[in-house]
């Protein structure tokens, strides 16, 4: 495809300084193949971050934007050296950077170089993520698949989510109105069928199998109940 | 941060400072045009000195202990089976060669196993030779080298297992009831079993469970460590003496 017949690589760029975001976008304006399109609009190809001052909060954005917009490339721009702060931003979901100390077209080479699937090599920024992605891999557990489980009843689910809230056998039996031994026969046969000896395994299961929703705000969560109220040192089941 | 895949500390007989000796190359390709070609050229370079070429990675390997190998060049085939037994096999040899791979498809997952199996670089069949010649000068210095779409490829696992970190650390959150974040803030404060379960109106042995519990969910292995766990991810705040 030659170049004229290339569609422009749509360009967004975010900061919370407005003039270093004018100035950025005025720079890349212009430029052969790209076409500046405002932040918020939500249809680009590459989306420029500044780092600016406060690089946690850059991160928590690039996380954020990363689970926004999966298709975008996202440049972390004003980083100060090639660090592990680079690697930071990687982890973010970062698929490129641009240094302090870079020029315009250096900025523009990185834009073009990440729409095409091109991220910038330096040994030592390598070795790092290396070595990162290793530390990672240690701790990985493999993904249990939702097809290998035998499906739960619409009611053990119900009182799955009931455990997953905090609740103990008594108060989900006062909120489904059956009995304690019920919930307990219920809860036997979802330990069964997950295949593991205690709820909050069942539990943690059902959240990795997307059984159950993990909730996006953490503030008003519960936890698995440890029996307050049943026996002490007795796991219920 | 290690830039030789030895790890830190140990002393590398295979890596020189600049303006050093030259660099002893061996060559690994079944392609026999391709390698005779490239072991003459590079022969040419009065930096390097080609001291082996191997047809197979068993020649290789067979060759290893009676040859002096400074970066070994593998070029990758189409079977690409086994590369990370050898990697594994030439890890056992001291001094132990660095290992630079030749390979065709730059986004194959497979070359990150390789890299963090022992291989120092990757570079592309479509790079040109100076591009070589610079990637055998930096990995004979133990620097890592690999291609941007390579990079790329690496950049997006890392955030990948990142997002898997994150959310496993959220479920670990979600595990622990409220009474056990304030079980653990009270350790943090240096509390001992007996004075939390005094504040809490608990036995021993309840918050015993609880901290058991806790350890379980955490995965570590003592009450420090679980503070430290929570700390570290602004669960509890940092209120320890120093």
């Amino acid at each position: 495809m030659s170049d004229s017949m290339r569609p422009s690589i749509r360009v967004a760029v975010s900061s919370r300084e407005r003039m270093l975001r004018e100035v950025l976008e005025a720079s890349l304006s212009g430029r052969e193949g790209l076409e500046v399109v405002p932040g918020d609009d939500e249809a680009f190809d590459v989306l420029l971050m500044d780092v600016g001052c406060d690089p946690a909060a850059a991160l928590a954005y690039t996380r954020e934007a990363r689970d926004r917009w999966p298709q975008a490339k996202l440049i972390a721009v004003g980083l100060e050296r090639e660090d592990e702060s680079v690697v930071e931003f990687i982890e973010a979901g970062a698929g490129g950077y641009v240094l302090k100390g870079s020029s315009p077209e250096d900025l523009v080479a990185a834009v073009r170089a990440a729409q095409q699937g091109l991220a910038p090599c330096a040994p030592r920024v390598v070795a790092s993520v290396l070595a990162r992605i290793a530390a990672l891999s240690r701790h990985a557990a493999p993904v249990p698949c939702a097809a290998e489980v035998e499906p739960l009843t619409l009611r053990e689910g119900q009182i799955l989510g009931l455990l997953a809230a905090g609740l103990g056998n008594k108060e989900v039996g006062q909120r489904l109105r059956i009995t304690v031994q019920t919930v307990k026969n219920h809860v036997h046969r979802i330990l069964e069928k997950l295949r593991v000896h205690r709820r909050r395994d069942a539990v943690r299961l059902a959240y990795d199998l997307g059984l159950l929703a993990e909730p996006k705000d953490l503030s008003g969560r519960g936890g698995i109940a440890r029996g307050e109220g049943e026996e002490d040192g007795l796991d219920p089941f | 941060m290690p830039d030789s895949a030895d790890g830190p500390g140990r002393p590398d007989e295979t890596e020189r400072a600049a303006g050093e000796a030259t660099v002893r190359v061996a060559i690994v390709d079944p392609h026999q045009l391709f390698r005779e070609c490239l072991a003459g050229v590079l022969a040419g370079d009065r930096r390097l000195e080609v001291t082996g070429r191997f047809a197979s990675r068993q020649e290789a390997l067979d060759g290893l202990p009676r040859t002096r190998v400074d970066v070994l060049l593998l070029v990758l085939d189409s079977a690409a089976d086994a590369v990370c037994g050898f990697l594994q096999a030439v890890d056992e040899h001291s001094p132990k060669p660095k290992v630079m791979l030749l390979g065709r498809d730059e986004a194959d997952e497979r070359i990150l196993e390789y890299l963090d199996a022992g291989a120092s670089g990757f570079l592309a069949r479509d790079q040109s030779l100076t591009e070589l010649r610079a990637a055998i000068d930096a990995v004979s210095r133990g620097d890592r080298v690999c291609t941007p779409r390579l990079a790329s490829t690496m950049y997006a696992r890392l955030a990948r297992l990142g997002r898997e970190r994150r959310r496993r650390d959220k479920l670990d959150y979600l595990m622990l009831t409220p009474r056990e974040l304030e079980i653990l803030r009270l350790i943090a404060d240096g509390l001992s079993n007996q004075e939390v379960a005094r504040q809490l109106y608990l036995s021993v042995h309840t918050v015993k469970n609880h901290v058991h519990k806790i350890l379980e969910t955490l995965g570590v292995h003592s009450r420090w460590a679980a503070v430290q766990h929570a700390i570290e991810r602004g669960w509890i705040a940092d209120r320890r003496r120093r």
